[in-house]
């Protein structure tokens, strides 16, 4: 017995050293990465006048793609703020999901939609398409609506694909408020390259919680209220401006988010379009474009800008995070188990040297090790004899590590963007920084446990996202 | 997003690297034995069982110690001896309780008779010498200690603890210091912005205009001052034409702000520079192409686009000279900003000249730009690259034909849809709906009666329909005996809405 105890000991201690050294580094890495990346994407867009990709004959055409479930209360509005968005060739494709309230009603009356007699051509397959809506007012002649039969927004994402006629799509979550120039920003990294094929552009997404909203737009910034908003916004800065930004430059993203990106409609149709058994669509359709064109030997890129471009409601009761952490670590083992053929494969390069294994060891048993290790202290507590100011010391090291990296996040958001423009959000936000590890850190491990064991069992439930709706917020302002 | 920082409690594992759970080689220190010393004092002084000292160094039963023997001794103990001979400890006056009191954590060791005596004489040197180290009585005297017999890996740790609560400190100065130097240079801006903007109207209104005060050259000596007033000499330029922009170019001149954009043209770091030229082009400085003409193909991509704007902005004659060179290297969003720099000159270049070329995105840039100004002449050499290799050229030769909308191409094309890939057959389809020429009829109806793909169909439906009277009635009479698909394609086609 004792023996067996002496070799796991051994093991785990070693292998959690390494492990320790390899997560840190990885961390610093990225930052330097993601820093000269920023510096220079900064400079290179004091250059840019936007406005230019409007008239220009090298604009794409770009669908919107706003697939809605149940979202009666804000679609309208949510509607209109798509249909505002500044570009020259594009259309917005709503995709009701069979949802159970009025949502497709309300669009009918107010945008004096009808029937139109669409054939609907299944390239990918999805649940059947009940009819197609157009406008008869010709001022909303760039909107089109689908109404299907309920499949989730995997399979509502597919179905606007099959309808949408133009080369690049973007994939949006209806109550997500985009900024005006966001498809611009999002086209302008397709048009820079010229060697390789640009197949997904990714933007940034920022918390709306507390934020003033008017006419479907953000017309003031604030620091949610909500604390466990204020940690996501903390978070959310950090895997945006650190993490994404450095993958990017490595060519390794392996996640645009499901809330807004840009899409090569003609690459995703090939690689055989979202997954609808899978929580993660976003995350499993990157892996699967970028595995099409490697195992094609096409020369591709996936961009990531980090321009602050749509904005969204993110949870500020514990219960609903917890629901949607759960999904995106079961959404994270799916993507990663289904496509395992490219654990540490040189022909995958980047992808399969570096993403995927990356994303095994530090995102998904990250959360697992730490449980671990804590237990393993405890047994250590109770059995032996700590060495307490060595204890300490790690303690101190690793929460301060965890401080600095969240500081420099801050400083990179407060010298590139710096949306929150009050001195006081800034430091109430390092604040967030210094609690953080503390609170929101153990929070997160825990849900992501849960995910991992409703995993295991087998739960795939969706895990339905209740957001408020952004009218009612504004109400709430007043 | 999914990317939380999962770091925090994980170091705590090797937290107990150093705990009596496990013994391995990295946990041993060395001792060396001094000549006044013996394997009890040794096991006080590392808080240890001298079996255990035994059996670390594979010592026989009847083993012996002699100074300068190198002994193995587990870590754990290491900062022991400081607790272990404390300062009360210290006050008692004999050996004898201060020993029982430190063997009392020694529980389970048994001290021979023999050794007990002799150690006693012994022991007050001990404790005497480690005294001298040890009357630690000031906090950082402690901490020096702790840090003098701590270990490497300990001292790094330490180090980065302290580099990382420092950074942080910093970090927080810096934001600061950020946000306050903003709002000075606002504050600065906002002073020097109306009294420059009136001035700079002021020079626009007057018939002829002198010469700019030597209050205002004095002013633009400073860099923050200088940059208000560039900025808004351009931006105004920019809106202008004519008289009142000449008016504007004497201005920057006699101000003195030339040599200050050919000195950011000159920079060093690629930013400034291409500044420099956006300045320069802007101003019409025309002798100073030159500085421009050698990042005409620079590996920036910025500094490049830059260097063709201000080109064509400074060669209104040639403007698009740089696309001779067979290596030059255009993106479409360098391209997109070239035919800005043509609309501010007003330029139209005839694009004839690269059409056969053989860089691709020379021939691409060509391709497009005579299909959108419509360039008939030049639809013999277009029609030649459908015979292309690459299939991007054909796709862009496809295109600009249809944007044309001249019928003469029509056969060619009908007849490359036999061979091409289904993203071109969709362009071909498109640009021979677009010509809406009558000889196109037999074509469609055979691309939607043969073809499998739905959308092709589709399209050629929709060729059918809008051409002329002839191709509906065929659509109509098609829809009487068409099957459920061709009947929904048809109705697809003929809904207008869509």
């Amino acid at each position: 017995m004792y023996e067996i105890i002496k070799i796991l000991n051994f093991l785990i201690e070693n292998g959690i050293f390494i492990y320790a050294i390899a997560i840190f580094l990885s961390y610093i890495v990225m930052a330097i990465l993601s820093g000269t990346e920023m510096v220079r994407y900064m400079r290179k867009n004091s250059f840019v006048d936007y406005s230019a990709i409007i008239s220009s004959p090298y604009a794409p055409p770009v669908t919107i793609l706003a697939p809605a479930y149940n979202e009666g209360n804000t679609i309208v509005e949510n509607i209109r703020s798509l249909l505002s968005i500044h570009y020259s060739d594009f259309e917005v494709i709503v995709i009701n999901d069979g949802s159970k309230d009025d949502s497709l009603e309300k669009i009918i009356a107010h945008y004096q939609l009808e029937k139109v007699d669409f054939m609907v051509n299944y390239v990918i397959p999805t649940k059947p398409v009940r009819g197609v809506y157009k406008s008869t007012n010709k001022a909303y002649s760039k909107l089109l609506v689908i109404d299907k039969e309920n499949g989730g927004k995997a399979d509502s994402l597919n179905a606007g694909i099959n309808i949408s006629s133009k080369k690049y799509f973007a994939g949006i979550d209806v109550d997500c408020i985009l900024e005006e120039d966001a498809i611009l920003k999002m086209i302008k990294p397709i048009l820079e390259e010229s060697q390789n094929r640009v197949i997904a552009t990714g933007g940034v997404i920022r918390i709306a919680n507390s934020c003033k909203v008017k006419d479907g737009k953000i017309v003031e910034i604030n620091l949610p209220k909500n604390l466990i908003a204020r940690f996501q916004v903390l978070e959310y800065t950090r895997a945006f401006l650190m993490g994404r930004m450095a993958w990017s430059r490595l060519n390794g993203l392996l996640l645009i988010s499901g809330a807004f990106g840009v899409f090569d409609r003609d690459i995703v149709i090939k690689a055989g379009g979202y997954d609808s058994k899978t929580v993660g669509e976003d995350m499993e359709l990157i892996v699967r474009m970028r595995r099409y064109m490697i195992e094609h030997d096409l020369k591709y890129r996936i961009v990531y800008i980090p321009d602050p471009l749509c904005w969204t409601e993110v949870p500020d009761k514990l219960r609903i995070l917890s629901r949607q952490r759960n999904r995106w670590t079961r959404g994270t083992m799916e993507t990663l188990f289904k496509h395992m053929t490219l654990f540490f494969n040189p022909r995958y390069g980047n992808l399969g040297m570096l993403g995927h294994p990356y994303w095994f060891f530090f995102e998904w048993l990250a959360p697992i090790i730490e449980t671990i290790g804590i237990f393993y202290f405890l047994l250590v507590f109770v059995m032996g004899n700590p060495d307490w100011p060595f204890f300490f010391l790690l303690l101190g090291f690793t929460y301060l590590f965890a401080v600095t990296y969240s500081a420099w996040a801050i400083i990179f958001e407060e010298f590139t963007f710096a949306r929150y423009r009050r001195k006081r959000d800034v430091f109430r936000l390092l604040v967030i920084s210094l609690v953080e590890p503390l609170f929101y850190h153990p929070l997160n491990v825990w849900f992501a446990l849960r995910g991992n064991y409703d995993y295991l069992i087998g739960n795939i439930s969706w895990g339905k996202m209740e957001k408020k709706g952004f009218t009612d917020k504004a109400k709430i302002k007043k | 997003m999914k990317f939380s920082v999962s770091i925090l409690f994980l170091i705590l594992l090797f937290a107990q690297k150093y705990t009596s759970f496990g013994q391995d080689s990295k946990g041993f220190i060395d001792h060396i034995v001094r000549s006044d010393e013996n394997v009890y004092q040794i096991s006080l002084r590392y808080n240890c069982p001298i079996d255990s000292i035994r059996s670390w160094n594979n010592l026989d039963q009847n083993y012996k110690i002699l100074p300068g023997m190198k002994l193995m001794i587990w870590k754990r103990t290491i900062i022991e001896p400081m607790q272990l001979v404390s300062k009360d400890k210290l006050t008692l006056d004999t050996g004898l309780v201060a020993m029982q009191v430190t063997s009392d954590s020694l529980k389970n060791i048994e001290i021979p008779d023999s050794l007990m005596t002799f150690t006693r004489n012994k022991y007050l040197p001990l404790l005497s010498e480690s005294s001298e180290t040890d009357t630690a009585s000031s906090f950082s005297e402690i901490i020096m200690h702790f840090y003098n017999s701590a270990n490497t890996l300990i001292k790094i740790i330490l180090f980065l603890n302290l580099f990382f609560l420092a950074s942080v400190i910093s970090l927080l100065i810096v934001i600061l210091n950020r946000r306050l130097r903003d709002g000075y240079i606002d504050f600065k801006r906002s002073k020097c912005l109306d009294r420059y903007r009136d001035f700079i109207t002021d020079w626009l209104y007057e018939e002829h205009p002198s010469s700019v005060p030597e209050s205002i050259l004095q002013e633009l000596k400073d860099g923050v001052n200088r940059d208000v007033f560039t900025s808004e000499l351009l931006s105004l330029h920019a809106n202008l034409t004519g008289d009142s922009a000449d008016k504007l170019v004497e201005l920057f001149l006699r101000s003195g702000l030339k040599k200050y954009s050919i000195r950011k043209a000159s920079h060093s770091s690629w930013n400034v520079k291409a500044k420099g030229f956006r300045e320069l082009a802007q101003m019409k400085i025309e002798e100073e192409s030159n500085l421009i003409s050698k990042f005409l193909n620079s590996e920036n991509e910025v500094l490049r686009i830059e260097a063709q704007m201000a080109w064509i902005q400074l060669n209104p004659k040639d403007p698009l000279s740089f696309c001779d060179d067979p290596e030059v290297n255009l993106t479409e969003w360098g391209l997109l900003n070239s035919l800005i720099a043509l609309k501010k000159i007003d330029v139209v270049p005839d694009f004839r000249r690269w059409l056969p070329s053989l860089n691709k995105s020379v021939a691409l840039f060509a391709l497009k730009m005579s299909g959108v100004f419509k360039q008939f002449d030049n639809i013999d050499l277009v029609t030649m690259r459908l015979d292309d290799i690459d299939l991007d050229i054909r796709h862009e030769a496809i295109c600009a034909l249809g944007k044309m909308a001249v019928p003469a191409p029509g056969y060619r094309l009908r007849q490359l849809f036999l061979t091409e890939v289904s993203e071109n057959k969709t362009e071909i389809l498109r640009s021979l709906i677009m010509m809406s020429d009558s000889s196109n009829i037999p074509f469609f109806e055979e691309v939607l009666l043969s073809e499998t793909e739905i959308s092709l169909r589709i399209l050629s439906a929709r060729g059918l329909v809008s051409v002329d009277s002839i191709g509906e009635e065929l659509v109509n009479s098609l829809f009487e005996v068409a099957g459920p698909v061709l009947k929904a394609i048809i109705i697809h086609a003929k809904d207008e809405r869509i």
